[in-house]
């Protein structure tokens, strides 16, 4: 059973939403979010017993303040390590609880009901009187172009805010269903709040797929809401004005919301890091690794890093164009099947202290220690101007630097491809 | 305007901005507690604590509206209501509309070419500034558009005395400025062009050579195009290297900022030039003039910044090597022949590209030295650089010279380039 109640706090007002009974499914998310989502997790949990219970306010606005305010006033950046077994989230994890105080244990850490809203909730007042909703009533759910902001309106009490940053939840792949059997707002009249208080409730990406039971059971609730008119939705789909190619064409001194929209709502997932925003999920989370990555790299290091040199002339084109195209579709020829074959085979060379990361994708490498060898190694690695085979014996000097085997695989694709 | 320190807020309204210099002897922590703002086109996290460096200037500017937190001492901070950030914004908004329509394009349609925009003015009129942000909300949006820099008196990418190149991936970081992962760096040894007009020239085409390869093969580059920063000098010879760049990059947007008389010269000029497009721009009232004193001070700076890290996080070593070791070369200047050795009324003119051997010996102290790439002497001058070194010490008798490099190790190349940049360790 799900229950929202409102209260006032010292900080504004809060939602409490509870969901009780076993009607909760959680399932995988898949590996790509694990150490995201515990790190959003790990500091946000604050259980009140209940194995599903969820509290969106108390348990996610407090931690995310302690998160940061614990770290003093450091510019914090999330740290993630690599393992010596390639386990980086396990490492990343531990590192978050640090991070966020020891108080906040790692493992029972998902209790949040992670859910995505198709919608945005602008602006929320309701009757002082409690009204019941009736779930049974499900609507279609909006499609990607169209998410409707429903706008809770009620012209008397004044609206209050919604203090939840809800920031783990934008994190969150669709859950399973829940059952929603009675919403009960009830919101104390209270200051109005600045217009930019309110922060949307929602998971930020559009939804893909239509048929998502969480979203109905949203959608139900959104329908009672607005069939008993204590909401109404309008279409904000912002009137698409394209400025066009000429500069000429329209005075340059006048604010057009389009444009200041295309960099702010119509990427809605934001790093809460750097303040990076992204159009979608898969974005976001390769943005998440990159962080985890970046730390590696500060970590690995035992004292302050030096400057590298800029690297030279051939090598700065293949770093141009990596960089350009990680986001261009990789192409598959029999030459390459050919070539992909001999990769599977383990690739491995000697560890470098001077050299810890991939010089085309700056990733780092996965290094494990080789008994037959009895050194240190990096995993799939190459060095970028060794030919095929053995490089036993060889001059280190003229072998050039460390790469990825695959890193390389692609480079030397996208040359032969430029070629033909 | 200064403030001692302490924490408090600040209430930003829409499209305001905060302008701040921070103090001249700690760190401020500054965070967004609630709304959006950005920094030159970066977007701030929400509800995060940034650390930026004594003497930083910076601005924090508002679309909607934010309340903003400070905590430490500033030289100088204030809310000003008036920014050009609007027409900013719109020449973004076009250049994204021609990123749109190059990209699907094959290479050969000429409106396959995404924006190659050159912002043009006077010092101090906020070139470098409106470059980040054209490059920031770029990347925000997702494209990879090259930075090139042109301004060898200042240099955004690297120390003074370079142009450079170097593709953005991301917003530009507010405190850690441009990413120094993939620069593409020539050294042209001067802070000022009219040292050697010739050689400026030179190295801005092999630059521009090189980049221009860089996009044509790359759908992603070409399509995004590039932002071509340059130097404050827009008079006489000035002008001159100004459409030289303009020629050179093929820049299809000039951008003149805060002066019409450059505007409408460079109009006159390209006006016969289609699908050039000379746009003037307001320069915004935060740009604080600076002297030369002050010119020469964040000069010294930036090379700190190479060797030590803007929080003095890097580490470079010192080395000692034989005067054996090296070949330093000048280009351009080396020996005149003496006046009176000419013809009666014939001036002493020194070939500008010559290349000209140079004695390892005292007037090298305190100088800045580039490693060239080049793998043969004669090939110096078209080879981009791997990075300076500071000579600190030069001992005659022992016929040693102990220089600092950014890191360990034996330098990249035996080929060092001199030029007038020094420094004084502070």
């Amino acid at each position: 059973m799900l229950s929202v109640r409102a209260s006032p706090s010292p900080s504004g007002f809060v939602f409490d939403c509870r969901l009780n009974g076993g009607a909760i499914g959680r399932k995988d998310e898949g590996p790509n979010y694990d150490c995201l989502r515990k790190r959003y997790f790990d500091g946000s949990h604050k259980g009140p017993g209940l194995g599903l219970g969820f509290d969106t306010t108390t348990c996610v606005a407090p931690a995310c303040h302690n998160n940061r305010s614990n770290g003093g006033l450091e510019h914090q950046r999330p740290r993630g390590a690599y393992g010596k077994d390639g386990s980086r989230v396990a490492q990343f994890q531990s590192e978050a609880n640090r991070n966020l105080g020891s108080h906040y244990p790692p493992q029972q850490a998902c209790p949040i009901m992670p859910f995505q809203m198709p919608f945005v909730v602008t602006r929320i007042s309701v009757p002082s009187s409690t009204s019941s909703v009736d779930s049974q009533s499900l609507m279609p759910v909006p499609s990607v172009d169209s998410r409707p902001h429903v706008n809770m309106h009620n012209s008397s009490p004044p609206a209050p805010t919604v203090h939840s940053t809800l920031s783990m939840q934008q994190n969150q792949r669709n859950q399973g269903p829940f059952i929603v059997k009675q919403a009960m707002p009830l919101l104390p009249p209270g200051p109005p709040p600045y217009p930019q208080d309110i922060l949307p409730v929602q998971n930020p990406y559009p939804v893909a797929s239509s048929n998502q039971p969480g979203i109905s059971a949203y959608s139900g609730l959104i329908t009672s809401l607005l069939a008993q008119g204590l909401i109404s939705v309008t279409n904000q789909t912002p009137p698409q004005v394209s400025l066009g190619v000429e500069f000429k064409a329209y005075p340059l001194k006048v604010r057009h919301e389009s444009v200041i929209t295309a960099l702010y709502g119509d990427l809605p997932g934001q790093c809460t890091t750097c303040g990076r925003r992204f159009k979608c999920q898969e974005e976001h989370s390769k943005h998440m690794d990159w962080h985890v990555t970046k730390n590696c790299m500060s970590k690995s290091r035992k004292l302050k890093p030096s400057r590298k040199w800029f690297v030279n002339m051939s090598l700065w084109f293949i770093a141009a164009e990596a960089l350009c195209t990680n986001a261009a579709p990789k192409f598959m020829s029999a030459e390459t099947t050919v070539e992909k074959k001999n990769s599977d085979e383990e690739v491995a060379i000697p560890a470098e202290e001077d050299q810890t990361s991939c010089v085309l994708c700056r990733e780092c490498f996965d290094d494990f220690y080789s008994h037959e060898r009895e050194e240190w190694m990096y995993k799939d690695a190459v060095y970028l101007n060794a030919p095929e085979g053995s490089t036993e014996g060889m001059d280190r000097s003229k072998l050039g630097p460390i790469v990825h085997a695959k890193c390389r695989q692609e480079g030397s694709q996208r040359k032969r491809l430029r070629r033909s | 305007m200064a403030h001692g320190g302490g924490a408090r807020q600040v209430k930003l309204d829409r499209e305001s901005e905060l302008r701040i210099e921070v103090g001249n002897d700690a760190p401020l922590k500054l965070r967004l507690l609630n709304g959006t703002a950005e920094i030159f086109g970066t977007e701030l996290p929400p509800d995060f604590w940034l650390t930026f460096p004594p003497r930083l200037k910076f601005a924090v500017f508002t679309w909607n509206g934010a309340t903003i937190e400070m905590d430490g001492s500033t030289e100088t901070d204030y809310t000003a209501d008036e920014t050009p950030n609007i027409s900013y914004v719109n020449v973004h908004a076009v250049l994204e509309e021609r990123r749109h329509r190059a990209k699907p394009l094959p290479p050969d349609d000429p409106n396959s070419q995404g924006p190659r925009v050159i912002v043009v003015g006077p010092t101090d009129s906020g070139k470098s500034t409106l470059s980040k942000m054209l490059l920031s909300w770029a990347a925000k949006k997702g494209w990879k558009p090259t930075f090139v820099d042109l301004d060898i008196g200042q240099g955004a990418i690297t120390i003074p005395g370079c142009i450079a190149a170097t593709p953005i991936e991301m917003p530009i970081d507010p405190v850690e400025g441009i990413p120094l992962d993939i620069p593409l760096v020539y050294f042209y040894g001067h802070t000022t062009p009219s040292n050697n007009v010739d050689l400026y020239k030179v190295l801005v085409k092999e630059l521009a050579q090189v980049v221009e390869r860089q996009i044509s093969g790359n759908a992603e580059s070409r399509a995004s195009g590039m932002v071509i920063n340059t130097m404050g000098w827009i008079e006489g010879q000035g002008y001159e290297l100004l459409l030289h760049a303009i020629d050179t990059f093929n820049a299809n947007v000039v951008l003149v900022l805060g002066q019409e008389k450059l505007w409408s010269m460079i109009r006159n000029v390209l006006k016969n030039k289609p699908g050039v497009d000379v746009v003037k721009l307001q320069k915004s009232g935060g740009v604080v003039s600076r002297n030369a004193k002050f010119r020469q001070k964040s000069r010294s700076h930036r090379i700190r910044e190479y060797f030590y890290g803007l929080a003095n996080d890097l580490s470079p070593h010192s080395n000692i090597a034989n005067f054996s070791d090296f070949s330093v070369f000048r280009i351009g200047g080396g020996p005149q022949a003496p006046r009176s050795a000419l013809p009666i009324g014939a001036e002493p003119a020194a070939d500008p590209l010559r290349l000209a051997p140079v004695n390892i010996n005292r007037d090298l102290l305190h100088t800045i030295l580039a490693v060239s790439f080049a793998k043969e002497p004669d090939q110096i001058i078209s080879s981009n650089v791997a990075g300076f070194v500071f000579v600190t010490d030069v001992d005659i008798q022992r016929k040693t010279i102990t220089y600092l490099a950014p890191s360990a190790g034996e330098l990249p190349s035996k080929y060092l380039i001199a030029g007038t940049v020094t420094w004084l360790e502070t």
